[in-house]
């Protein structure tokens, strides 16, 4: 039996949406080989399954939701190798200005509770609603609403500390 | 709108155009101060999270979803083979591998400096490829629209005397006969192939010395000698159409 050809739409599909999911599963997996795995992974699910998806406005969501459940059914979390060197390599080759102070976002997305990194990794990267976020991680809507603004609220608090106030000497 | 309701949003969505909270900032001095330092943080966020994408991952992608649905090919499986190596995919995590792609990396681009001061000597034949990312561009939309279609059954003769043979996984959708980019004449075809679509240009008449590239409107071409004259084959990226290039001039047929 000769395997199906992969049509042109699902081509534009990889096309459009590979770069996200990447990024996404690279935060997750903390390893860049590992993220390019579990995202082939989740393509090769979505062919197989892309003859009964229906809503094709809603294949990004369907998308992410295979690759979370590719990431929880084939990883356990990883602690990536800190490399500083590779880090600034990675910052540099994409003009950041000021690498070490990405650095300590990055370090501190990495530090943040999965129950919040995740909801606020769908919204900064893959550009998802509340409501779209809710769906993907099983939740409802004031529950994800709640994630994102404590992941926020977690990082400001981490990064910009409030100034110690001073003593009024009399 | 309160200072509480203002900060609630902006944690939520810190760059969501709203009227309401532009309206509150205007009139509230603390708040207008946190919604700029949640916008800067937004910012620095974006910018944090974006890591590098690897180089011809969706390509990856494509050929790995084909791989996996048991089309062991060896020219694909070569193809995907050589796609990880292009997209600096190390398998191994050792600092010696790190380092040795380093010196890799520094060997590249000797090799790539003196590809580039060749290359100095090619710009006719880069313009060739050039003219025909411009056909492309340009004509084949219209021709696929407006062309009567030519006689699909004289393509595999017409392929066999360039000496060209699709490789397994690539057909023919679309021949468009004869076109004439400028001051040249060749046969056009646009190719279904596991990467994407891709177009190919037979050129009998125009021998080249060897294989060039160029690339134009976010497109890139390869132009190689063939058995007879030239074929330039046009792709989304550099490593795809240099792929389809290799398969369409292997020496076995399909």
């Amino acid at each position: 039996m000769f395997a199906s050809r992969i049509t042109s739409s699902f081509e534009n599909v990889v096309r459009a949406h590979s770069g996200d999911l990447y990024r996404y599963a690279h935060w997750q997996v903390r390893d860049r080989f590992l993220a390019e795995d579990v995202v082939q992974e989740t393509f090769t699910r979505a062919w197989r399954a892309w003859d009964t998806l229906r809503d094709r406005g809603a294949i990004k969501s369907w998308l992410f939701t295979i690759l979370r459940n590719e990431i929880a059914r084939l990883y356990e979390p990883k602690q990536l190798d800190v490399d500083p060197d590779r880090d600034v390599d990675e910052l540099l080759a994409v003009g950041q200005q000021e690498p070490l102070a990405a650095m300590e976002l990055r370090e501190a997305v990495q530090a943040l509770a999965a129950t919040y990194r995740e909801p606020l990794l769908l919204q900064v990267l893959g550009g998802f609603s509340c409501a779209e976020i809710a769906a993907i991680l099983s939740i409802n809507e004031a529950a994800a609403m709640t994630r994102l603004s404590r992941a926020r609220s977690t990082l400001r608090r981490w990064l910009d500390p409030k100034p110690v106030r001073k003593e009024k000497v009399t | 709108m309160n200072c509480f309701e203002f900060r609630r949003r902006t944690l939520l969505h810190p760059r969501e155009p709203d009227l309401q909270l532009q309206d509150h900032a205007k009139s509230c001095v603390p708040c207008a101060a946190y919604g700029q330092r949640m916008d800067a943080l937004e910012e620095e966020l974006q910018q944090a999270l974006r890591v590098p994408i690897p180089d011809g991952l969706a390509d990856r992608m494509l050929l790995g979803v084909q791989l996996a649905q048991g089309q062991r090919s060896g020219w694909l499986r070569a193809a995907y083979d050589r796609l990880c190596e292009l997209g600096g995919q190390l398998r191994e995590h050792t600092d010696a591998a790190r380092l040795g792609a380093r010196y890799a990396i520094g060997v590249a681009l000797l090799v790539g400096l003196a590809a580039a001061s060749l290359y100095h000597f090619t710009a006719r034949e880069a313009e060739l490829a050039r003219d025909i990312i411009v056909h492309v561009v340009s004509e084949e939309p219209e021709e696929l629209r407006m062309a009567t279609p030519a006689d699909v059954s004289a393509v595999p003769g017409i392929l066999a005397a360039s000496g060209v043979h699709l490789p397994p996984g690539v057909r023919v959708v679309h021949y468009l006969g004869r076109c004439s980019p400028p001051n040249r004449s060749g046969e056009h075809f646009v190719l279904e192939t596991p990467f994407g679509k891709a177009t190919l240009v037979l050129l009998p008449g125009e021998r080249m010395p060897f294989r060039v590239t160029s690339t134009d409107e976010g497109l890139v071409a390869v132009a190689a000698p063939a058995p007879v004259g030239s074929i330039t084959v046009v792709a989304n990226s550099m490593a795809v159409a240099g792929m389809i290039a290799d398969g369409l001039l292997a020496s076995t047929p399909s």
